[in-house]
């Protein structure tokens, strides 16, 4: 049977839920009918964890995770959508803050909130927030969303259970899709970027859940007689971007793939840093610019990329300074 | 600094405190209270020098609450406080001078950050968590019992709040989360009829909090905050309840003697003017747990502790 992206995500999961000792997996029908969307479906625990099914209540949700961490306590609230965490930024921020602050972290336990973010479309405008990034910097903790396999393998193993407060994004666009299998080529240690593919030609930064659109990219430059170096980002502040840097520096052109909503992109953190180090690079920004009115209505949300023009943009000739165009 | 006038005037004999009976002061919490209520001035008076950069909200009128809490809580418990937590931080750690440092912003923690007063939580104290934010300490005190709960360790969590933060949807969520996992926790309504400066009266219908916990299956106790053997009392009570798995609510109800948070720039001022200088005692009235303390002891016997507590406490050097 071809595994799916979330099963292949569920069994990495179990890897780290069957083996991690004491962790409280809760969430509203997590052991229920479609078991959140299909996020629990098959989720398993050892015998000194638990599985426990709670009421509809995300802003104490959240809460308690933090408290279980400040008493050293592991658990991980899986939620069936990105817009029910809005509930629980106060904890997500301000409990966190305190934490932080005043613990060492070696004296938190651990906890992962691991929700659905709902980009499948035609949801509505209030199940549709995919700006994973912009929990991050309200925050200022990692989020990652997971893309392929391997990514999704190590932000599991090395986070899922681990001190301290994270956020992991699934898509629910890609939930019923075949799992998607790219080899690391390369990662920074704090899981903030994953190379994929390498070239010298330009440089693809994807966020959020646009890996499978740089991956076409990547494959339609390819078969122009073009190489690109693939990156997968998360959205981690204060991010290792050294590969992408050295990878712009070499190519001179540098694409983002962000298919988030939100208008405070954190490709901007890479454009203002070869800007600082005053590497010379090309950038075309492939993103959202934000909603107009009518992008807030039912409709199919899809991130539109126009491949044509960023296969243009990766033969144009190398800049003569930094300069965003498009 | 010369002592409070009303001490001043009292018995000219001094008692030192070790030859006071050691029953009467360790039995009954009453010196406990007094010197609360004593760093409490000594505190107001440095905040009307403008000695702080930090707001500091004062707990006039809660020492009796907070020295009830001290003395039911035991190692294994927890307590999540609000923002104003500055009784309860002083009665667990039973030092102002500690407490000071960090109000001074010189904390033993200061490779990490200050703590101030809004997220004051002593080390050592038992004190898990502090919150500015209002109902925010709620849900993270039934996160820390759920973790007692799944760990199978000791341990009953207290957590304060106050007639303003049952208008938050935290309260009722944590109550009904308490409820539905059995959870051993004690929340503490200090009902002091004010959120920031409006009563509840001025700013939402009344809440029978006895019908809701009726309503929700959770045992309600109600006292007045300021009698510190009825607040024992109750929480100890409470105590032995939560730990059977019934999650209490305690409602005391108090008056908080002092403005917001101190002399705050365009707050009006403190219409009481508390001070030292006037003595421990702010009201004469069953509101105040001094004047519950002078009235159980009679005016010599509290004269006498109150210079006592003072005189051995050296607190005053604060002030010069």
């Amino acid at each position: 049977m071809t595994s799916t992206y979330i099963s292949q995500i569920i069994e990495q999961v179990n890897q780290v839920t069957c083996n991690c000792g004491p962790v409280l997996l809760y969430g509203e029908n997590i052991d229920n009918g479609s078991k959140i969307a299909g996020l629990a479906r098959g989720l398993q625990v050892n015998p000194r964890g638990k599985i426990l099914n709670v009421g509809n209540s995300e802003l104490t949700h959240c809460g308690v995770g933090l408290g279980m961490m400040l008493d050293g306590g592991n658990s991980v609230l899986f939620m069936k959508q990105l817009d029910f965490l809005l509930l629980g930024l106060d904890q997500i921020v301000n409990t966190y803050n305190f934490a932080r602050a005043y613990r060492p972290i070696d004296k938190l336990g651990s906890f992962t909130v691991f929700p659905i973010v709902c980009d499948q479309g035609y949801q509505g405008p209030q199940s549709s927030l995919n700006s994973a990034g912009d929990v991050a910097s309200l925050s200022n903790i990692a989020v990652y969303c997971l893309n392929a396999c391997e990514d999704a393998a190590a932000v599991i193993s090395e986070a899922f259970v681990a001190p301290g407060l994270r956020i992991i994004c699934t898509s629910q666009r890609l939930f019923g899709m075949p799992s998607l299998s790219l080899p690391i080529l390369d990662r920074a240690a704090d899981s903030s970027i994953f190379r994929f593919r390498a070239g010298n030609d330009v440089t693809i930064v994807c966020f959020n859940f646009a890996l499978r659109l740089g991956l076409q990219l990547s494959e339609q430059l390819q078969s122009s007689g073009l190489s690109a170096d693939l990156f997968h980002a998360n959205f981690v502040p204060g991010m290792d971007c050294r590969m992408v840097i050295e990878s712009c520096r070499r190519s001179g052109r540098l694409i983002v793939l962000d298919d988030s909503k939100t208008i405070t992109k954190y490709g901007d953190l890479i454009v203002r840093e070869l800007q600082a180090r005053g590497i010379h690079t090309s950038v075309r920004m492939a993103t959202r610019s934000g909603c107009a009115v009518e992008g807030y209505g039912v409709g199919s949300d899809e991130f539109q990329v126009n491949f044509a023009d960023l296969a243009r943009f990766s033969r144009s000739p190398r800049a003569a300074e930094t300069r965003v165009d498009g | 600094m010369s002592l409070p006038t009303n001490i001043a005037k009292g018995p000219a004999a001094k008692m030192d405190l070790a030859e006071l009976d050691a029953g009467h002061r360790t039995s009954n919490g009453f010196e406990d209270v007094l010197r609360l209520r004593y760093w409490q001035h000594i505190l107001n008076e440095l905040l009307k020098r403008k000695s702080f950069q930090i707001p500091i909200h004062l707990a006039f009128g809660h020492e009796a609450a907070a020295v009830a809490l001290d003395r039911v809580a035991q190692p294994p418990d927890a307590i999540c406080l609000s923002h104003r937590n500055v009784a309860y931080n002083l009665a667990r750690s039973k030092s102002l001078d500690a407490v000071l440092e960090h109000y001074r912003l010189q904390g033993p923690g200061a490779e990490r950050g200050q703590m101030g007063s809004m997220n004051l939580a002593m080390e050592d104290s038992s004190i898990a968590y502090t919150s500015s934010i209002l109902g925010n300490n709620l849900p993270v005190a039934a996160g820390i019992a759920m973790n007692r709960k799944l760990a199978a360790r000791d341990g009953v969590v207290f957590v304060l709040t106050g007639d303003g933060a049952m208008e938050e949807g935290a309260f009722w969520e944590t109550l009904i989360f308490a409820r539905s996992h059995a959870l051993k926790l004690v929340v503490i309504v200090e009902n002091n009829d004010c959120s920031m400066s409006s009563t509840i009266a001025q700013r939402r219908s009344p809440i029978d909090l006895a019908q809701v916990c009726m309503g929700l299956d959770i045992v309600y106790r109600a006292v007045p905050g300021a009698n510190l053997a009825e607040v024992e009392g109750a929480l100890q009570s409470a105590r032995r309840e939560a730990g059977n798995g019934l999650p209490v609510c305690v409602e005391l109800a108090l008056r908080t003697f002092n403005q917001h948070a101190g002399p705050t720039p365009g707050w009006p001022d403190d219409p009481l003017h508390i001070a030292l200088a006037d003595g421990l005692m702010v009201r004469e009235g069953i509101e105040d747990p001094v004047y519950n303390i002078r009235q159980a002891l009679g005016e010599p016997a509290f004269i006498q502790l109150t210079q006592a507590i003072i005189e051995a406490d050296g607190s005053d050097k604060h002030l010069h």
